[in-house]
């Protein structure tokens, strides 16, 4: 299954990706970036649009441009992409609010059947780290590419 | 039968170089998402099992 998703742009380190979406509001450029934690090895996943007024970036706007199937599938773009690079990353994604991270677990929920086999899963639920459960509420998510 | 780094390598999306997006290495685009996903882990920890030493 092949998933519709923009072409992505990276740095040469490829933790720092830019697409263009496209569509009913017009071109807005999205941005995600791997950023270390305060973990080896641990990687949050952030993501947000980029004013192309003010030069700056926000990852709390609600673009609305009717397209966020085709995000989201770029946004698993890179992380397959990051996950390459960095064999022994991990990354971790957490949304900016209770809304968003829900959000976060319906996009893992949609893709699980595609992404299990390749990428280890967890979930964080009241301060303790499970193997993903697409029947659970969770804080924090992490994945890592498997190993052949 | 395909192995899991075929399956993989047909899923890894081809990315185009920028160099331009170099600039951006060593700084956090988004720093309260940074803090909050620390502060996040600071409560819950996350199994040290799980993560080898630093590679990058």
């Amino acid at each position: 299954m092949k998933l519709d998703r923009y072409q992505l742009k990276a740095g040469l380190n490829l933790t720092t990706f830019e697409f263009l979406s496209e569509g009913s509001k017009g071109s807005i450029i999205k941005i995600i970036q791997f950023q270390q934690m305060n973990l080896p090895n641990l990687y949050n996943l952030a993501f947000g649009d980029l004013n192309s007024v003010t030069g700056k970036f926000d990852d709390k706007v609600i673009t609305d441009n009717g397209d966020s199937e085709k995000v989201l599938a770029t946004v698993v773009a890179a992380v397959y992409a990051f996950t390459a690079q960095y064999r022994d990353a991990w990354v971790y994604a957490t949304g900016s609010n209770a809304a968003r991270t829900r959000l976060y677990r319906i996009g893992i929920n949609k893709y699980f059947e595609i992404v299990k086999d390749d990428f280890d899963i967890m979930g964080e639920q009241h301060s303790e780290w499970d193997w993903y459960d697409k029947g659970k509420d969770y804080q924090a998510f992490a994945v890592h590419l498997k190993k052949q | 039968m395909k192995t899991m780094l075929e399956i993989n390598k047909n899923k890894i999306p081809a990315v185009r170089i920028d160099r331009e997006l170099d600039k951006y290495d060593n700084v956090v685009l988004f720093p309260d998402k940074l803090a909050k996903a620390n502060e996040q882990l600071k409560k819950s920890g996350f199994p040290k099992a799980l993560v080898k030493k630093q590679s990058r």
